[in-house]
This record gives structure tokens, C-alpha cells and sequence, in this order.
């Protein structure tokens, strides 16, 4: 359900090709349950306007992470390096402000998080150049930038921190919200907004946008879809899927300086096994891993569903063990519920319920 | 040796087998027999009916109606493990060979002898190379058992199937086009395996397009046609030329008729294209308003030429002038600019993007024309268009957003069509335009065809039919093993010249010693 284009009021959408909004509403459906649930348990602290920035600010990180995860695996690949970026980008952003390059004085908090954003990029064309041109699968050299970016980073710092003075201006950036933007006092729920949750939903306009309006977002899902046949009808697969592999890139880096802000320091130890999460929040928001198939709007409810479900469960009180336990199952049963909407494995299930004893 | 049909020593007996799928009678009312130690050649055009046959004798296939005996005994064939069990073994074209395993590993794949002790837990290694080895010296095949298949040459994986055969003691051993893809002296090994089969009793059905080698090896010859047997006889009182007619004798319907077209100027020169081993200096010339038929048995060269043309592989030489201008066409994309629409063999995997809609598969090549400011798509001109398509072609769709894999065949094809023709290409390629689709869903393909012609457009058709080959096409271009035969007009040509060109029993020699074209 390459939830492509054209579905807006003014054509026809009956049949098929809308199993993938119904997929949306789905997952928008369990969210909503889950919201009122925690609502019900503990309703002095769900709603407060502290506790929905916490949950804002886990969706701006793994949203971000999603959306970069949903391209590449639309175009059939898979990135494991983005855990390993945050660190990395969050490390080089924070050294270029407190220490400088080399024998070049600290630079600006602008021109840092430039050049930031531009490595993150340049690493995801490296990706995007190792899988299309060399044929290196891609499971592979994001694992190898896995292990390196995360090496590099505690190299470069000697495991240590890179710590910023409070009052830092690159400190807004993670910490901020609307209310402090804005200069209001309190603000309730709109002030409580984080400025990184903005961020996310600027940065999942735009590629939303690229997916739906542009050639180029033709191009992913029919790369995607059978890349002989975009190949074939003129399509320039390797540039496509390389481009998806800059996104990631960019996203990754853009989230680790979001994160070095908020945490006040850029450190080699942050970011483990998020690109794990990242790409269950992608697989719990409809996106197949055999390609194809995959939205932003599933991206981010998949990363709001799982935001949800661990602040819940810290309010709640459950121990982290139980947690992980839980966030499991959901991501086991999310994707087996949507490989038998599909109609997979539901053939599979008659034949073994059917089974002569 | 002429191989009796008669006795005890029958081994198969096919009675009035038929086999319809919708839309096609693919076998009506077939008999067969195959003595022990017989070789049969089964033998007849593209889509005559041998490969359903066999899947029916291999048990890839159910028959709808009709007798198998073996060995005089019915039965009733349900499985491939089935025809196994009964002794019934098919090799393919495409092997089925794991190439990370030894050979002895493959031959025994499944069945792999066990040490006796530790409760039969380990595979006994020694043993099974041992026994492996038995095999493949028992049919001539100077293989060691432990090779990795990978490491072998086509025509010994071909071997290794063969006794993978005989490791389940089958008595019928079924070859697919055994030698498309081996050269001479391989061909002359494994014909060399099959004579020792014959003499160890073993029963073979051989099917091939190539005639000469029906000659050199067969006992028997059967001729399959649309479905049904047209003809069977010993080698020893066959001719070639009483077999070519047996394979295409049937009436040229009305179906197929090229409309007048005025034929201009150059359009399309190809020169001297190669790609080593595949397509031998190939060169041929496309005027507008024609259409030019690529003729040929399966395996010839035919789609790798086109695919070569339009920058879909890579070419090792050649040149490419389109009018008059030389061209580099290293992409689909370069060939697209040049003014080359592509519609492929395969539909469903190359022609189409199954999973998107009927408006995502027109709009894909033509994307670039429907944009504001170079990136935002106009998405109403794009729908305009698409309907535009799906009205002219009377494409059957419920709306254009249905996905095009819930279209027909010949729907598909149409919408394959319509996004080349959304680009307003000046040659258009068109590799099998109309196999697989129904009778009408092809009239409506070549009045298309027809109606690009006389606006003008050049279009190369590739086609296994030798029907719409000859009501199609302007000019014919034969092509056997990678090379062009010969060109031939349309007055002249007819379904037996063709035919002996294409197996390449003639060959119009051009005076530079090259086979190229006018």
C-alpha cells in the first residue's frame, strides 16, 4: 500500500488502495487508547503539561530517527549506524563549540551545527555510495559505521564529556519550549511544546511533502516497489537510494545535536541501540521491511505509540526490566497483526488451524 | 537402435491428456509413449505445449483429463516428490542445484547417507562422496564428487543433475533444452551421457528447438502444436523440412495484418553491437512508420540486443545513430532522451511496479514533464494524462488508483504501453508485446501498433510467434545464437523460412564474410 499521491478529496479512492490509511488509522486508534488508559491511571500526571514534553521530546528523537530509517527501508535497505551518529554528531558539534578544530579557536554555535549537519550527510552519501555502486549490502556498512562512529567519538574524547556552561545559547535548541521562545510565562500545554518537537514536525512536513508531491518521492517508492522496472522506465535508482541514505545521514546528525543540547554536554556513551528503536517505531507505523511500502505519518505515531508506552510505564512504576519486556511484545505483535492484514500469513494460520490431528 | 513402440518394454504411456488454463487450451487430448532405452525428441514452436507436458509428467501439474501409465501400471501423478517416487526425473534449464554444496552433497540432497552410530545423527561424508562418485562415473562424467558446484561449467552441473536423476533411481529422465546453453563439445559429452543411459535402459524425452540435434540423437520424433500432437515418427523416416511444417502448419488468421504505413527515412542504425558471448555484431536499420520483426527461437539473442539498444546491460561494442546522429545510450534514461520507449519481456517484473497504481506506473517515465518549478509535481496534469491513457486504450481499470497488480494481462500490457507512449517516443521497442494476453486484448495491441506507425513512430518488435511476426512486421530479422541471419521482407517471408533460419540450418552470408544486414 504505497500510500502514494493522488488521495486527496478531489479523486476516487474506493477499493485497495486504501489498506494503508486504514493501516494509519490503526495504529492512530491504539495510540489513543493508550493515551487514555495512562490517563486513567494516573490522571493527576499524564496530562500535565511537563509530562506531555517528556513524551513530545522521545517523539522528536525517535520520530526524527523514523522518518530517516523509512526512507532507506522503503528503498529495501536498512541503516544500523544512526545510534553510533547520535554520539558521534553530538560529540563533534560539542568540540568544534568548547575546543575548537585543531589550532582553530572555538567556533560558533551556527557554523557548528552546519558543519555537523553536512558530516551527517556526507556519512549517509557514503553509505549510499557503498550499497548502489559497490553492491555492499547495506545491513553491513551501517554496521561498520556503527562501530566506528561510536569508536571515533570516545577516541576523539577520551570518554569524557564534553560539557557546556549552563546559559549556553546551543542549549536552547534541546531544552527549550515554546513558552521560552515566545517569552511567556507558563504557557500550560502549548508553552510546554519543545522546540524539538517543532523541529520534527517541520522536518516530517518536508519530507512528507517530498514523498507525495515530487518526482523524487515517486522515485523512492518505485525503487522500492521493483527496482528493475524504475530502472527500466528511466529512473536513476542509484542517485534515489543514495538520497535516502544523505536523509538518514542528516537526521541522525540533526537529532544528535538536538540531543547534545538537551543533555548539556556531547558524549561518546549516548544514543545506544536507538537506531533499534528507530526502526520499531518505523515497523509499528506500517513500513515493510521488504521495501515498498512505509509513510512519515506512520513513522511518527509508531515513535508516539512507543513515547506512550514507556512514559506510561514510568508513571506507572513498572521496572525498566518489565518495560523492555512489554515494548517487545507490542513491536511482535504489531508487525505479526500487520503481516496477517496483509494476507501472508493468514493462509499460513487457516492451513496450521485446519491441520488434520 | 531404431526405438520400438511396442512390447513390454514400454515404459510410459501418455492416453488423451488435457490441460486447459483460463483463457487456453494448453494441451488437448496428447498421447505419448517412451520405450525403455528410447530417446524421444519432443519438438514444436514456442508455446506448442512441451513444457506443460512435462510439468504435468514431473508433477509440477495436475492434467484435467486423460491416462498415465508406467510401466503399465495407472497412475495418478500428485506431486513432484510423487513423479520422483515413480521413478520420473526433470531437469531443467534453470538447474536446481545448491552451487555453495560439494556435488556428491547435491546429488544427495535430502537423502544423505547416515554413520550408523550416535543414532544416525551425522551425515556419513565418505560415504555419500563414494557413492556419489559411483554415479557420475557410471554416466561418463569426469567430475570429482566433492567439487563445489560453483566451481563446475554448466554443462557439468548438467551432469551432476543427471546423476542426482539416477541417485533416485529414476527410470524417465526428462531434459528441458539440455543444450541451450552449452557449446559443441559439451553438446558432444552430454549426448555421450545419453547414449550411456539408453544403454542402461533408461528412458529419455528430449526437448529441443534445435533440429539438427533431434537428427544426431533421437529415436523417435514427436511433434507437439498448439496443444495437440500433430505428429510422430522414427527418426530414421523423418525430414527436416516434414518436421518444420508439422511445427508451424497452421492457417495465418486475419488477426495479425500490418496496416499500410508510409515508410520514411532512417530512424534507427545499429552497427556492429556486441556483447561477448551473447550478440555477435549485430546491425540492422529502423525507418519511421515501420515495424521491424525480431525473429528467433528462445535463447537467440533477441532480448539482449533490445535490452543492449535501449541501455538497459551494458554493450562490449557498437554503435547507435539515430537519424544519422550517433548517440551514447549508457541508461535507460539516455535512451529515453533520445526519444526510445522500452516495453519489456517480462511485465510483471520489468514492466510494471506491481505494488504501485495504474496513474504511478503511466506517470513514472514522464514524471519530469508534470512539474512546477523543476520539483513539484502537477498532480491534476499528471491524473489528466493518465485518464487521457486509460480512455484511448480502453484500459479496464475501476479507477486509476487501483494497483496495477489486480489488472489482467492484457490490461497491463496496455498500461506498460500507455507510459512509453506518455513520453511520445519516436522508436518504440517492444519485446513479446502480446504473449500471454488474450485474443482481443492483442487486436487492440496491434491496432496500436498500426496507428504509431502511421504517425510516423519506428517500432522493433520482438515476438516468438511466428503469426504476428509475419502479419506484423514490415521487415523480419532472423537471429539465431547471437547473431542475425538474415533479413528478410515481407513478401518473401513465410513460417518455414523463418524457421530454417532461426535454427539455424540457413544463413544469408553477406560478402564481407560478417552475417550483417542491409
Amino acid at each position: 500500500m504505497v500510500r502514494t499521491n493522488l488521495r486527496g478529496e478531489r479523486f476516487p479512492l474506493p477499493g485497495l488502495s486504501r489498506i494503508g490509511r486504514i493501516r494509519e488509522i490503526n495504529v492512530l486508534v491504539a495510540l489513543i487508547l493508550l493515551c487514555l488508559y495512562f490517563y486513567w491511571s494516573r490522571p493527576d500526571i499524564f496530562l500535565e503539561p511537563a509530562n506531555l514534553a517528556v513524551i513530545m521530546r522521545f517523539i522528536a528523537t525517535f520520530g526524527m530517527l523514523a522518518i530517516g530509517e523509512v526512507l532507506v527501508i522503503i528503498t529495501g535497505g536498512i541503516d544500523l549506524s544512526v545510534g553510533s551518529m547520535l554520539a558521534f554528531t553530538g560529540v563533534i558539534t560539542a568540540w568544534m563549540m568548547l575546543k575548537g578544530i585543531g589550532s582553530i579557536p572555538p567556533i560558533g554555535v551556527i557554523p557548528a551545527v552546519l558543519i555537523t549537519l553536512l558530516i551527517g550527510t556526507l556519512i549517509g552519501i557514503w553509505h549510499g555510495i557503498f550499497v548502489t555502486k559497490l553492491k555492499i549490502p547495506p545491513f553491513i556498512i551501517t554496521l561498520g559505521t556503527y562501530l566506528m562512529a561510536r569508536g571515533f567519538a570516545a577516541n576523539l574524547t577520551r570518554g569524557y564529556p564534553q560539557v557546556f556552561d549552563s546559559g549556553h545559547p546551543f542549549l536552547i535548541l534541546g531544552q527549550g519550549d515554546v513558552a521560552r521562545l515566545l517569552g511567556w510565562e507558563g504557557g500550560g500545554v502549548i508553552g510546554a511544546i519543545p522546540i524539538s518537537f517543532l523541529i520534527l514536525l517541520f522536518i516530517a512536513a518536508v519530507v512528507h511533502l517530498i514523498l507525495n508531491h515530487t518526482p523524487l518521492g515517486y522515485w523512492i517508492y518505485a525503487v522500492g516497489g521493483n527496482i528493475e522496472a524504475a530502472r527500466l522506465s528511466g529512473v536513476n535508482a542509484d542517485r534515489v537510494r543514495i538520497f535516502c541514505y544523505a536523509t538518514s545521514g542528516f537526521l541522525a546528525a540533526l537529532t544528535g545535536i538536538i540531543l547534545a543540547s538537551r543533555l548539556g554536554q556531547g558524549t561518546p556513551v549516548v544514543g545506544s541501540a536507538y537506531e533499534l528503536w528507530a526502526i520499531a517505531a518505523a515497523v509499528i507505523g506500517g513500513t515493510s521491511l521488504r521495501g515498498g511500502e512505509g509513510t512519515v505519518l506512520g513513522a511518527i505515531l509508531g515513535a508516539a505509540i512507543m513515547g506512550v508506552m514507556q512514559n506510561g510505564m514510568v508513571i506507572l512504576n513498572l521496572s525498566s526490566y518489565v518495560q523492555d519486556i512489554i515494548l517487545g511484545m507490542v513491536l511482535v505483535v504489531a508487525v505479526v497483526y500487520d503481516t496477517l492484514r496483509r494476507g501472508g500469513g493468514l493462509e499460513f494460520l487457516k492451513k496450521w488451524l485446519s491441520r488434520p490431528s | 537402435m531404431g526405438g520400438s513402440v511396442s512390447g513390454q518394454n514400454l515404459i510410459l504411456r501418455v492416453e488423451g491428456v488435457s490441460k486447459a488454463f483460463p483463457g487456453v487450451q494448453a494441451l488437448s487430448n496428447v498421447d505419448l509413449e517412451l520405450a525403455a532405452g528410447e530417446v524421444l525428441a519432443l519438438v514444436g514452436e514456442n508455446g506448442a505445449g512441451k513444457s506443460t507436458l512435462m510439468k504435468i509428467l514431473s508433477g509440477a501439474y495436475r492434467k484435467d483429463t486423460g491416462r498415465i501409465f508406467i510401466n503399465g501400471q495407472e497412475v495418478e501423478i500428485a506431486s513432484p516428490r510423487h513423479a520422483q517416487e515413480l521413478g520420473i526425473a526433470i531437469i531443467y534449464q534453470e538447474f536446481n542445484l545448491a552451487p555453495n554444496l560439494s556435488a556428491a552433497a547435491n546429488i544427495f540432497l535430502g537423502r544423505e547417507p547416515r554413520r550408523p552410530s550416535l543414532g544416525r545423527l551425522f551425515v556419513d561424508r565418505k560415504r555419500m562422496e563414494q557413492e556419489a562418485q559411483k554415479l557420475l562415473d557410471r554416466i561418463g562424467a569426469r567430475i570429482p564428487a566433492s567439487t563445489l558446484v560453483r566451481d563446475l561449467s554448466v554443462a557439468e552441473r548438467q551432469m551432476v543433475e543427471i546423476a542426482k536423476a539416477l541417485a533416485v533411481n529414476a527410470r524417465i529422465i526428462i531434459m528441458d533444452e539440455p543444450t541451450s546453453a552449452l557449446g559443441e563439445e559439451e553438446v558432444e559429452k552430454l549426448f555421450q551421457v545419453i547414449r550411456t543411459l539408453k544403454q542402461q535402459g533408461i528412458g529419455i524425452i528430449f526437448i529441443t528447438h534445435r533440429l539438427e540435434e533431434v537428427f544426431r540423437i533421437a529415436d523417435r520424433i514427436v511433434v507437439l502444436r498448439d496443444g495437440k500432437r500433430v505428429g510422430s515418427m522414427p527418426t530414421y523416416k523423418a525430414t527436416r523440412d516434414e518436421v518444420i511444417r508439422l511445427m508451424v502448419g497452421r492457417e495465418l488468421g486475419d488477426l495479425f495484418r500490418k496496416q499500410k504505413a508510409e515508410i520514411g527515412p532512417p530512424l534507427l542504425e545499429v552497427r556492429g553491437l556486441t556483447r561477448r558471448g551473447v550478440v555477435e555484431n549485430v546491425s540492422f536499420t529502423l525507418h519511421r512508420g515501420e515495424i521491424l520483426g525480431l525473429a528467433g527461437l528462445v535463447g537467440a539473442g533477441r532480448t539482449e540486443t533490445v535490452r543492449m539498444i535501449f541501455g538497459a546491460d551494458p554493450k562490449d561494442a557498437g554503435e547507435i545513430l539515430i537519424e544519422g546522429k550517433p548517440v551514447k545510450i549508457k541508461s535507460p534514461r539516455d535512451a529515453m532522451e533520445a526519444g526510445i520507449g522500452f516495453v519489456p519481456e517480462d511485465r510483471s517484473n520489468h514492466g510494471l511496479i506491481l505494488s504501485l497504481s495504474v496513474l504511478e506506473n503511466i506517470a513514472l517515465p514522464s514524471l519530469n514533464q508534470y512539474t512546477r518549478l523543476g520539483i513539484w509535481l502537477n498532480r491534476i496534469g499528471l491524473y489528466k494524462t493518465a485518464r487521457e491513457f486509460v480512455d484511448k486504450f480502453s484500459i479496464r481499470v475501476a479507477h486509476l488508483q487501483q494497483k496495477a497488480m489486480f489488472l489482467s494481462g492484457g490490461n497491463q500490457q496496455k498500461v506498460v504501453v500507455a507510459k512509453w507512449l506518455a513520453l511520445r517516443p519516436r522508436i518504440l521497442i517492444m519485446d513479446e508485446p502480446t504473449r500471454g494476453i488474450d485474443v482481443g486484448a492483442k487486436a487492440e495491441i496491434h491496432a496500436l501498433m498500426n496507428r504509431l506507425a502511421q504517425e510516423g513512430v519506428g517500432i522493433i518488435m520482438v515476438s516468438s510467434e511466428l503469426p504476428e511476426i509475419l502479419g506484423m512486421s514490415d521487415r523480419i530479422l532472423v537471429m539465431a545464437r547471437g547473431r542475425v541471419m538474415t533479413v528478410l521482407s515481407r513478401e518473401e517471408a513465410t513460417q518455414e523460412l523463418i524457421m530454417a533460419y532461426a535454427s539455424g540450418e540457413k544463413i544469408t552470408q553477406m560478402p564481407d564474410g560478417s552475417s550483417q544486414a542491409p
